[in-house]
């Protein structure tokens, strides 16, 4: 099935008559990719499809203000991307945890989720990549995961490429060492 | 081709993490993205609801919960008052003389007018024939009857002997 164009969602979206059609587009093209760039990121479905719904909202709101200038999947990407991030935040707030506790907490979650169908292998993966900080999680996830260009992440972000790269590469070998160390089974 | 080979780089610094297969080791609710779509676009359509509509739509007058406040602190505050009964003696007896009144005239109503005096024992009798076999309160019936009538012929027998051994005279002499 041919993927609609952005610029024919922004067309359709910037006529009153086509608007819901432009919305009922983007939500087809985008929702899935969305959602599961959330769900790396809080773990938890239920948190993700309540900040997925927020994010469509935003931009809901929003997209007539976009300006062409950037690309309407970054731009989504990075409402996203805020919202997760403000989220968390919030919870660590909310429950007053210690930055080294949360993630053995979303690993809790994780391992008590029952929408997680994966192997040891990939369980201990995922518990390596929560050791991450949020935001070194976001550019591994979005690297390792969606293939994003350092360009593309730069975009979402706001950061350098040059500090992606290194955040990324941090990343990488934190991940290896953590995969690598026997003592950490399941 | 620079996206790939950007994203092959660090597969060399990370043998073990390249060697794990890359995918999705969540999962959704059944149908969930089905239905993604219709939930964000409800969602978005309340949204575009409470934007044309205000929040609060009902008013009150300026001012009405500054004096709200007030008027329920100035309630709050007074002493409570104790409201009373009877405001005068007259009354007062007034209301008495009625209630005795009232009192006596029920007494003496339920004087006249006696309770029927319920008749236990009437009552068992009639249960007890009631749970009787017809047929045997029959034959008791025909049975009594018999006697009845053999003392009658009894009885006529004496009364054909007294007529016919004693004179009127015998009879209607008084002792």
């Amino acid at each position: 099935m041919k993927q609609v164009e952005d610029s024919e969602i922004l067309e359709k979206f910037s006529n009153e008559k086509t608007r819901n059609e432009a919305f009922n587009l983007l939500l087809t093209k985008y929702q899935q990719k969305i959602y599961w760039h959330i769900r790396r990121l809080v773990i938890d479905h239920d948190d993700a499809d309540d900040l997925v719904q927020d994010v469509f909202i935003k931009v809901w709101k929003n997209l007539e203000k976009f300006r062409s200038d950037s690309q309407l999947y970054t731009w989504i990407y990075r409402i996203a991307s805020n919202e997760s991030i403000t989220f968390l935040n919030k919870k660590k707030q909310r429950n007053n945890t210690p930055l080294d506790e949360v993630s053995s907490e979303l690993s809790e979650t994780l391992v008590e989720s029952s929408y997680f169908n994966g192997d040891t292998i990939q369980l201990k993966l995922q518990q390596a990549i929560l050791t991450l900080p949020d935001k070194q999680r976001l550019v591994f996830n979005m690297k390792y995961y969606d293939d994003l260009k350092y360009e593309e992440i730069s975009e979402i972000t706001g950061t350098s490429v040059g500090a992606l790269k290194a955040s990324f590469h941090i990343a990488v070998k934190k991940i290896e060492a953590f995969m690598l160390n026997d003592d950490i089974t399941f | 081709m620079g996206k790939n080979l950007e994203n092959e780089e660090w597969r060399e610094e990370a043998p073990t993490l390249s060697g794990i297969p890359r995918r999705d080791v969540f999962s959704v609710p059944h149908n969930y993205f089905e239905n993604l779509s219709a939930n964000i676009e409800a969602k978005v359509a309340v949204d575009r609801l409470k934007a044309l509509s205000p929040e609060q739509t009902f008013t009150v007058p300026s001012g009405y919960f500054d004096r709200m406040k007030e008027e329920v602190l100035f309630k709050a505050k007074s002493p409570s008052k104790v409201l009373k009964l009877w405001h005068s003696n007259v009354l007062k007896y007034a209301s008495a003389a009625c209630f005795v009144l009232v009192a006596g005239l029920g007494v003496y109503f339920n004087q006249e007018q006696p309770q029927p005096s319920v008749n236990y024992a009437e009552i068992a009798n009639e249960q007890i024939l009631f749970d009787i076999d017809e047929d045997v309160i029959i034959d008791h019936i025909q049975g009594t009857d018999q006697v009845t009538r053999s003392l009658s012929a009894d009885q006529s027998d004496l009364e054909n002997y007294i007529l016919t051994n004693f004179s009127f005279r015998e009879l209607t002499a008084e002792y």
